[in-house]
């Protein structure tokens, strides 16, 4: 009995001055913190993803509570809701930054593109891109391995088996940007989700010769410059042998995509008299 | 007698240098493709246009930049295109074709065997250390062993040099065509190497070759002996030997710091056969438009053989029967570092050491990591290849980088190495190509 | 000649190296089984039948409990063929007495892959040696049984006393003769009596360059140097008990050793240090077991502090 009374008592007592110990070292060392840090970070996704260009989340929170606005910083996954009621926390006005979201510039699925290389290494498409060309001929295309599906955290990417791209999910894609940052062959691009969700662009990156590249890939662009001449709005330009949509230009009216012989040109939305493949429409 | 090697890791890969001995000539190509960037750096210019003609030998793209190096006609004939062709990784690249007629190229074949059965009376002539810098430059030579840097940059140092190390160790298993040069003419590299002592003034130059070229080693040796400061030093055969800096260390004990390049310890590495490029551009003004190519691996036996190839020779001209029914890799170089080619209409280069034919070279299934530290035996640059893999794998960038992947020599001995099976290099290159880019 | 070539297959492309060295995982595994002959051999030797029954208990439980973990729970494919989960078992009946129940056997070799290894995440991902923590699970449950050696060729179930429990209790001097510990003819767990046999099995492993020398090395240095504080024989000291079919088979484990020379010899030379002063002034008389499981969990660290010397020195910072 004596020993369980002891027991308590010593470990009581060891219990009250460590709590004692913990009050006073506790209040020696507070951090100081503003507290709509908290608020404005408890707003965020949380998932850190870098696409403001910050560490984290709570150091696009910090910094946003350090100027006090939110002018040059934006956070590009929140929605213009979000932004709008951290600007309510930090005092400020935010203006609706156009929503991006990423295309991928190739359309050479496994049906169009003939692969006469077979690849043997780690399916990374970093990997593959540094031993050889890919298993299409094609030096500018998708490889196919996913790279960026594993790096999206919003689950926004995934491949599609049975054209071997991935494909982005416009309501999950935040444009974080962390996709384009890893596609070896630069074919990931933020472009703005344009009005009524319309959007135009030029899903080929070759700059391989009209010749040349019709030969690797049917669907690639081939530089013929029909879709500039079609467009009445100078939204679209050709270097290199290779097409390009200026997303600030284009009025989203479809011209140059039933225009393009080889419907290397897609749209978010149905086309009217469009001589291609339906398949290409999402 | 043991000889010295390098200070840590290293393999001993089964060798397969079963080439027959000697150096034949290959036919001159009909249609000889030229890449305007053999070497690294940036592309030559081409001075030519579509439809000129040129001679063997002429100056058809020049180097106006600080690093890149000049490129020669290797057939005399028409400039039928400047376009894009077919790279051996199967990407395109700027190009000059040539293509020769039937009285060209007959008076081609006729000149170049004259030149090549003259070659052993041919003199040395006594130039100064300028003349050499020029004459090497214009001859467009880059370090032949393959990583192809431009070699009249490396003979104008700006650091203080005091050891030339002649690279004859050719530790690639298959590959011979260091070793078929370096028996045929010995006294042609010991004067090449004496121009690259003049040009740099060092007065020591070391010609290091592996234990297992005695026929090699003894011809040089021979030769040596009657030139002041030339030394040949027999290594032992370990992979990879002539890695840079692990030749430097076996040879003078001396480390090459993290990023720096051999210079700043006061040593210059080049090949043997960019020493006998060398002497044929200062003594018989002759530019860099043919090398010798091992062609090897699972082929018959009898076309194992060690070719003087021109530059811009399609692979599909080169004579070796790929076997059939059999998973095929071809492979530009030897098997621990060369990369594969996806395309026989992709021409030699200057920095082609050879052609490995592999049957059966398919990956085996990968099994866990446990732990045996095979790799951070074999790592010839004391990493941890287990380690780094996983931050490749895992995309931890910065961790790799902490853990020195930008020191990786990308050799292959972790992945050679493993007995699980596990693509160690594949993801270690990942994370080294992203370190750089940032 | 003309050139031949026929493209009609697709060609392959891989990043370098191209080749690779014969020996996989399982070659290393079935080596270190085969260095193991000698000691299984005398085992069933002097312990007879029950000795044989104990090994096939200790492996077929093994097996059967990575298998079903591996296909039922995991829906994996089997990898049995890697050899690993033989030779666990194999390694845990030798480090038991050759008396001990057979259910207790089984229940070992559950624990050893059930808990220790395939609980961490199965082969390559285990903290902690599988057989060791097997042994040291029924060491601690079942005590008595587990410290009841029979004596090597008595069929009427006489036992006796190790040669270390005899050092703890007194004098050691003439309890074994010198060559009987060699032999093996002395009780003790049945793969550790016999000493000539384990390092006939070491020498193997050296030659096959499956282990290295290090670890076996620095474990006996340690103990060694312990010894000689302490004024006990090292000699006798590294011959008897577990020792060397610890040093040479269980330290030497790959998943649970450092990988680095500089790590190999700090965390053999602590085993070594561990089982000296167990032995010499813990309550246990044997102490091998523990030294190796207390290493096993610090070897992270030893391979994180206790890096290889790179190649190429970092340069200067100006």
């Amino acid at each position: 009995m004596q020993v369980v009374l002891y027991s308590i008592l010593i470990l009581g007592a060891i219990g009250c001055i460590g709590a004692v110990v913990l009050f006073f070292t506790a209040r020696r060392f507070e951090v100081k913190e503003d507290p709509r840090i908290d608020q404005v970070a408890s707003l965020l996704a949380g998932a850190n993803c870098g696409g403001c260009g910050f560490s984290g989340c709570r150091a696009f929170a910090t910094e946003a509570v350090r100027r006090g606005n939110l002018k040059d910083i934006n956070c590009p996954v929140s929605s213009a809701d979000t932004m709008a009621r951290i600007a309510l926390i930090l005092g400020c006005t935010v203006e609706v930054a156009q929503r991006n979201i990423a295309v991928l510039r190739c359309n050479g699925s496994c049906q169009a593109r003939p692969q006469p290389y077979a690849y043997d290494g780690v399916r990374s498409c970093a990997v593959m891109d540094a031993a050889g060309v890919g298993e299409s001929a094609c030096a500018f295309g998708c490889l196919g391995c996913g790279d960026c599906v594993e790096v999206c955290r919003f689950g926004a990417l995934s491949l599609d088996t049975a054209t071997g791209l991935p494909v982005v999910d416009p309501d999950r894609c935040t444009a974080c940007g962390a996709c384009i940052a890893e596609c070896p062959r630069h074919l990931l691009e933020l472009r703005p989700t344009g009005r009524n969700d319309r959007r135009v662009w030029v899903a080929c990156a070759s700059r391989d010769r009209g010749a040349v590249a019709r030969r690797i890939c049917p669907s690639a662009c081939i530089g013929c410059r029909k879709c500039e001449k079609a467009c009445r709005f100078g939204a679209i330009d050709v270097a290199d042998n290779l097409s390009y949509i200026t997303a600030a230009d284009c009025r989203a009216c479809g011209a140059c995509v039933s225009e393009c012989p080889t419907g290397a040109i897609l749209a978010s939305f149905p086309i009217r008299n469009q001589s291609n493949d339906p398949q290409h429409i999402q | 007698m043991i000889h010295s090697t390098f200070s840590k890791g290293g393999i001993h890969p089964a060798a397969c240098k079963t080439t027959l001995s000697g150096i034949e000539a290959l036919p001159l190509p009909r249609r000889a493709v030229v890449p305007l960037q053999q070497h690294i750096g940036a592309p030559a210019r081409p001075i030519v246009a579509k439809g000129d003609s040129v001679r063997r030998g002429q100056l058809i793209a020049e180097a106006p930049y600080a690093m890149s190096a000049a490129v020669h006609a290797p057939v005399s004939g028409t400039v039928a295109a400047l376009e894009d062709a077919l790279m051996p990784d199967g990407r395109r690249r700027p190009c000059i074709v040539i293509t020769a007629d039937e009285a060209t190229h007959d008076a081609d074949e006729t000149e170049r065997m004259r030149y090549w059965l003259a070659i052993d009376s041919m003199a040395t002539p006594d130039v100064d250390a300028d003349t050499i810098k020029r004459r090497v430059a214009r001859a467009g030579i880059v370090g032949m062993g393959g990583a192809t840097f431009p070699s009249a940059i490396k003979l104008a140092p700006r650091d203080k040099v005091d050891l030339l190390i002649i690279n004859g160790c050719e530790c690639e298993p298959f590959l011979t065509c260091d070793d078929a040069l370096m028996r045929a003419y010995p006294a042609k590299i010991i004067a090449g190497v004496q121009m690259m002592m003049k040009a740099t003034a060092i007065d020591r130059a070391v010609i290091a070759i592996e234990d297992n070229k005695p026929e090699a080693a003894a011809a040089l040796a021979a030769h040596a002996v009657s030139a002041a400061g030339v030394e040949v030093k027999i290594l032992r055969t370990k992979y990879p030997q002539g890695g840079e800096r692990q030749l430097i260390d076996a040879v003078s004990g001396r480390k090459v710091p993290s990023g720096a390049i051999p210079s700043a310890v006061g040593v210059i590495v080049h090949n043997v056969a960019t020493a006998f490029a060398v002497w044929q551009a200062v003594s018989t003004d002759m530019p860099l438009i043919e090398r010798v190519i091992s062609i090897s691996g699972d082929i018959p036996a009898d076309q194992r053989r060690n070719y003087r190839a021109a530059i811009g020779t399609p692979f599909a001209e080169i004579p070796f029967t790929l076997p059939p029914d059999a998973d095929t890799k071809i492979i530009l170089g030897g098997p621990m570092m060369g990369k594969c080619t996806v395309t026989l209409d992709a021409p030699v280069t200057k920095g082609t050491s050879g052609i490995t034919v592999l049957t059966d070279a398919r990956r085996q299934p990968l099994m866990p990591c446990i732990r045996c530290g095979a790799c951070v035996d074999a790592c010839p640059m004391g990493l941890e290849p287990y380690l780094l893999e996983t931050y490749g794998r895992l995309r931890r960038w910065d961790d790799a980088r902490a853990a020195d992947v930008a020191d990786c020599i990308e050799c292959g001995s972790c992945s050679w190495s493993c007995p699980s099976r596990r693509p160690l290099l594949d993801y270690i290159r990942r994370a080294k190509n992203r370190c750089r880019q940032r | 000649m003309p050139p031949t070539l026929t493209m009609d297959k697709k060609m392959i492309f891989s990043p370098a190296p191209h080749v690779h060295r014969r020996r996989t995982t399982g070659h290393a595994m079935l080596h270190v089984l085969i260095a193991l002959v000698p000691a299984v051999a005398c085992a069933i030797f002097y312990f007879g039948w029950h000795a044989a029954a104990v090994m096939a208990v200790a492996v077929a439980a093994c097996l059967a409990t990575e298998w079903l973990i591996t296909t039922r729970l995991l829906k994996q494919k089997s990898h049995l063929a890697d050899c690993s989960a033989l030779l666990t078992g194999v390694l845990l009946a030798l480090n038991l007495p050759a008396s001990l129940p057979l259910w207790m056997v089984a229940v070992g070799a559950i624990v050893a892959i059930g808990i220790a290894k395939m609980a961490f995440g199965g082969l390559g991902c285990n903290i902690f040696n599988p057989a060791l923590v097997g042994r040291v699970f029924l060491l601690i449950s079942f005590p008595v049984a587990m410290t009841t050696w029979p004596l090597p060729g008595a069929p009427d179930g006489a036992t006796g006393a190790t040669f270390l429990t005899l050092a703890k209790n007194g004098s050691p001097e003439f309890a074994y003769n010198v060559g009987d510990m060699l032999a093996g003819n002395i009780p003790g767990s049945m793969g550790e009596v016999s000493a000539l046999a384990l390092i006939a099995g070491g020498i193997y492993l050296l030659a096959m360059k499956v282990i290295r020398i290090w670890i076996p090395l620095s474990i006996i240095a340690g103990l060694t140097a312990v010894d000689l504080l302490a004024g006990f024989p090292p000699g006798l000291d590294i011959i008897s008990g577990g020792l060397l079919l610890g040093a040479i088979f269980m330290a030497t484990d790959y998943v649970t050793s450092p990988m680095t020379t500089r790590a190999m010899i700090a965390y053999g030379l602590a085993i070594g240090i561990i089982t000296a002063v167990i032995r010499r002034w813990g309550a246990y008389p044997e102490g091998m077991s523990f030294a190796i499981l207390i290493m096993n969990g610090v070897t992270p660290l030893l391979d994180r502090y206790l890096r290889p010397r790179r190649l190429a020195p970092k340069p200067a910072r100006t």
